[in-house]
C-alpha cells in the first residue's frame, strides 16, 4: 500500500445534474456538460434531471462498464450529502467507490448565485475541470471494519432523552442514560398541565419515569455530567463526572458494607436542615434547604446536598441515623469512563432571560411573571399549592393578558429570531386553565446531518440528537423525533460492525528520513518510529489514525501519502483551476 | 494597471467538518455571496502544506483562504492550531519574498455559520480586488 500505484491512463465519466431547476434553474447544465467533454481524460460526459435518482445511479453504472472508466465525477449537490449514493453507484457498476470525485454546483454555486448564470456556469465549469484532474488520480482504497461496543449513551433525561433509552433498552441494547440534575423528567416535570388535551404533565411523566428507571437495561446516572468524549463511531470512550451527592444510594452503601443503609427518601434529613435558599425548581418562589429532593416525584428518590449552600452542620448525619448512614458530607466528585457504539444527544433548552426585552417589564413588576412561573403557581404541586395569584398582593388576578411571542421573532439582537414552536398552543392552554380557575370568569442549537433525509443524525458518525437541543419542538414532537433517534443509533450496534473510511496517512519509506517530526504533530498518538532494514521511518498504526492529516502536511520530505487527499491529488486540483482554464 | 473586467482568482482550502458544512448551510440558506472563489475540500486545515499555498501563488493565485474550524472545536482536536501557526509563519514568507501577506487569509466558520461564511466570501473577494493582480501572475505564464 505504501507505493504510489500507476494506473492504465485515466478514463473519466463526468455526470451533470439539473437537480430539477435548483441547479439547472442558474447555471447552463449543457454547456457545463459539452465543456467536460473538451478536458483531458474525459471520455463520456452526460447531464440528467436528477443523478441521484435510480435511472441517473443506473447511467453511471452503465458507462463504466460499458466504458472501461477508471474514475467517475459527479456534478450536483454537497459530497456531504449524495457522495456515499455516489459511491454505491460507481460501485455498481464495478468501480471500486473512492474512485468517485463529486463537483459541489449546488450549495456552494447554483444556490449562492442565483441572479448571476454566467458567473455561476463558468464556477462549475472550473468545479468540473478541478474535480476531472482529482480523479485521475485517484485510487482503490478498501475501508477498515471495526466492531461496535453494543452500549449506547442519552445525554439528557429529560422526556425526550427518557423515550430514547426507553427504546434503546428495550431493542436490547444496554443504554446509559446521563443527566446533570438529580432526577430525570426534565422541563416537563415542570409543566402542570400539557397541550391539546389538558393532560396532567406529571401524571403522563412519572410512569415513564418510572419506567426508565426499572428498566435492567438502562444505567442511570443522574447528577452526572459528561467530561469528555473520545473515539469515533463504534468506539466512543466517554469520561462522566458523578458529581458529589453527598448522599449514597442503598446499592452504594451496600457496598460500602452498610447492609440496609442508604437513603429511602424518608426526608428525616430535610426537616432539620436549618439552611434556607430559593428553590430553583420552583423558580425561586418556594424556599428549598440545603438537602433537598428536586421535586415530589423525583426518580431516582434519593437525597442531594446542596453544597454550596451547606454548612457542614451535621444535623441532617444525626437525624438519618447509624443504620442508614446514608449522608456522607466529605463526597468528592468522581470521574468515571463508559465505552459505548452510539450516543444521542438530548440536552433540551434554557428559558430566554426576558428582562433584557425591559418593554415587558419583567423584574420590574412583581405582576410580569413568564409562562414557566405560572405553570409552577397553577400546579397543585406547586408553591401555592394550585392557587393562582397576583405575587404583588396574593390576591387572585380578575384579568390577564398574555404576550405571546415575548423574545422570540425578534430581529433587533436582543431576542431570538426563530418562533419557539409552542408559545401559541402553549398561551390558549394557559387561557384556558385560567378560566378555570378564575371564578365567575434559540440559538446555540445543535446541527442535524439534514434537515429531511437525516433529521436526527449529525455530521459526527454515531452522534445523534433528540428534541429541543436541534430546534424549537413542543412534547409530541420531541417525543417522535427521540424515537426516531433511538432507532437510528441502534442501527450500527445491531450491524455490530462499521466501515471507516480509509483516509489514513500511510509512510512512503523510501522518502521518509525519520525525523519525527510527524510524531509528535500527530494528536492520536497513532504513528511512531521503527527500525526497518538499518534504517529508522515512521510507522503508521491504523487503527488510530483518523486521517486528519496534520502529518502530511508537516512532513519536510513529502513522505507522508494521506489517501484520498494525498499532495500530487490536492496539486493537481490547485493547478487544475488556476493553470487548467488557459490550457 | 488592472482593466475593468478583471476578476480575481481565488482558491480556498477548507476543512470537511466545519467551513466546508458552513459552506453548504450558507446555499441552503440562499444566501447569495459573489461567485470569484473557488474551493478544495481537505478533511482538516492541518492538512495544508505551506506548499499548496505557494503553488498556488506560484500558479498566478490572487488570493488564499484557509478555512477551518474555530479553535477548540477541531474535528481532529488540534490541526487547525497547527494550520493556524503554519499559516502565521507563511504570511511573513510571503512577506519576505515582496508578496502582500493580505492576499492569504484563514478563517474559523463552523457547521452552523453559514451567513459567516458569505461574509467572509465578500470580505476576501472585496481585499483581493482591491489588492489587485497577483505581481506573480506574470511568472505563472
Amino acid at each position: 500500500m505504501a507505493e504510489v500505484k500507476k494506473y492504465e491512463e485515466p478514463r473519466i465519466g463526468v455526470f451533470v445534474c439539473h437537480c430539477g431547476t435548483n441547479i439547472a434553474g442558474s447555471i447552463d447544465v449543457k454547456a457545463v456538460m459539452e465543456y467536460a467533454r473538451t478536458l483531458p481524460n474525459v471520455i463520456v460526459a452526460d447531464d440528467y434531471q436528477y443523478m441521484c435518482s435510480t435511472p441517473g445511479q443506473n447511467k453511471i453504472a452503465e458507462a463504466i462498464d460499458e466504458q472501461k472508466l477508471t474514475g467517475i465525477v459527479v456534478a450536483a449537490c454537497s459530497p456531504r450529502l449524495h457522495e456515499p449514493t455516489f459511491r454505491n453507484a460507481t460501485k455498481m457498476g464495478g468501480l471500486n467507490p473512492f474512485r468517485f470525485e463529486m463537483a459541489n454546483i449546488r450549495e456552494q454555486n447554483s444556490w449562492v448565485h442565483m441572479h448571476q448564470p454566467e458567473e455561476a456556469t463558468e464556477k462549475a465549469k472550473d468545479a468540473v475541470r478541478i474535480a476531472v484532474a482529482k480523479a485521475a488520480l485517484l485510487e482503490d482504497l478498501i475501508p477498515k471494519s471495526v466492531p461496535v461496543e453494543k452500549a449506547a449513551m442519552v445525554v439528557g433525561g429529560g422526556v425526550g432523552g427518557m423515550q430514547a433509552a426507553l427504546d434503546l433498552a428495550n431493542a436490547g441494547i444496554k443504554t446509559y442514560l446521563v443527566e446533570k440534575t438529580p432526577t430525570i423528567g426534565g422541563r416537563m416535570s415542570q409543566l402542570d398541565k400539557t397541550f391539546p388535551t389538558l393532560d396532567c404533565s406529571q401524571c403522563i411523566l412519572t410512569p415513564k419515569m418510572v419506567d426508565v428507571y426499572r428498566n435492567e437495561n438502562i444505567e442511570l446516572l443522574t447528577y452526572t455530567e459528561v467530561e469528555a468524549v473520545e473515539g469515533y463511531i463504534g468506539n466512543f470512550d466517554v469520561t462522566l463526572r458523578k458529581k458529589a451527592r453527598g448522599v449514597l444510594t442503598p446499592d452504594e452503601a451496600t457496598a460500602r458494607g452498610i447492609i440496609g443503609g442508604g437513603c429511602t427518601g424518608c426526608g428525616d434529613c430535610e426537616s432539620v436542615c436549618p439552611v434556607i435558599k430559593p428553590n430553583p425548581f420552583e423558580l425561586g418562589m418556594a424556599p428549598r434547604k440545603a438537602i433537598y429532593i428536586y421535586h415530589p416525584q423525583v426518580s431516582p428518590l434519593i437525597y442531594t446536598v446542596d453544597f454550596d449552600a451547606c454548612v457542614k452542620c451535621g444535623l441532617c448525619v444525626e437525624a438519618c441515623g447509624e443504620e442508614r448512614k446514608a449522608i456522607d458530607l466529605d463526597a468528592k466528585d468522581e470521574l468515571m469512563t463508559v465505552k459505548v457504539g452510539t450516543v444521542i444527544l438530548a440536552t433540551g433548552y434554557d428559558i430566554f432571560p426576558i428582562e433584557k426585552k425591559f418593554e415587558w417589564g419583567y423584574k420590574n413588576y412583581d405582576n410580569v411573571i413568564t409562562s414557566l412561573e405560572f405553570e409552577r403557581l397553577i400546579c397543585a404541586s406547586g408553591p401555592t399549592g394550585g392557587h393562582l395569584i397576583r405575587p404583588s398582593d396574593g390576591v387572585t388576578p380578575k384579568k390577564v393578558a398574555f404576550v405571546l411571542c415575548a423574545g422570540s421573532r425578534d430581529n433587533t439582537g436582543v431576542g431570538k429570531p426563530y418562533c419557539s414552536r409552542f408559545c401559541c398552543m402553549y398561551s390558549l392552554k394557559h387561557a384556558h386553565q385560567i378560566i378555570e380557575k378564575i371564578p365567575g370568569s434559540q440559538d446555540g442549537w445543535l446541527l442535524e446531518a439534514h434537515p429531511k433525509l437525516n433529521p436526527c443524525g449529525t455530521t459526527t458518525a454515531g452522534v445523534y440528537l433528540a428534541g429541543v437541543c436541534q430546534g424549537p419542538k413542543d412534547i409530541p414532537d420531541t417525543v417522535a423525533q427521540a424515537e426516531g433517534a433511538a432507532s437510528a443509533a441502534s442501527i450500527p450496534i445491531h450491524k455490530g460492525e462499521v466501515e471507516l473510511e480509509p483516509y489514513f496517512a500511510v509512510c512512503l519509506e523510501d522518502k521518509c528520513a525519520g525525523c519525527g517530526l510527524c510524531v509528535n504533530l500527530c494528536p492520536y498518538q497513532a504513528l511512531s518510529l521503527v527500525e526497518k532494514e538499518g534504517r529508522t521511518v515512521m510507522q503508521v498504526t491504523e487503527a488510530k489514525c483518523k486521517g486528519c492529516g496534520t502529518c502530511g502536511g508537516f512532513c519536510p520530505g513529502g513522505a507522508i501519502w494521506m489517501q484520498h487527499f494525498t499532495t500530487p491529488q490536492i496539486i493537481a486540483q490547485i493547478d487544475a483551476f488556476l493553470l487548467g482554464g488557459e490550457q | 494597471m488592472a482593466d475593468e473586467n478583471w476578476k480575481p482568482k481565488i482558491i480556498a482550502i477548507i476543512c470537511n467538518w466545519c467551513s466546508y458544512a458552513g459552506a453548504d448551510l450558507a446555499g441552503g440558506s440562499r444566501i447569495q455571496y459573489p461567485p470569484d472563489i473557488r474551493a478544495i475540500r481537505v478533511m482538516c486545515t492541518g492538512r495544508i502544506d505551506p506548499l499548496f499555498i505557494l503553488k498556488a501563488f506560484q500558479d498566478g493565485a490572487d488570493g488564499v483562504l484557509v478555512s477551518g474550524c474555530h479553535f477548540g472545536d477541531c474535528h481532529y482536536l488540534e490541526g487547525n492550531y497547527k494550520a493556524a501557526k503554519r499559516m502565521f509563519l507563511l504570511k511573513s514568507v510571503l512577506k519576505n519574498i515582496g508578496l502582500e501577506d493580505k492576499r492569504l487569509r484563514m478563517t474559523f466558520v463552523s457547521a452552523s455559520e453559514g451567513a459567516k461564511w458569505a461574509t467572509v466570501m465578500e470580505d476576501v473577494v472585496n481585499t483581493i480586488t482591491e489588492l489587485g493582480p497577483s505581481p506573480l501572475k506574470e511568472l505563472a505564464k
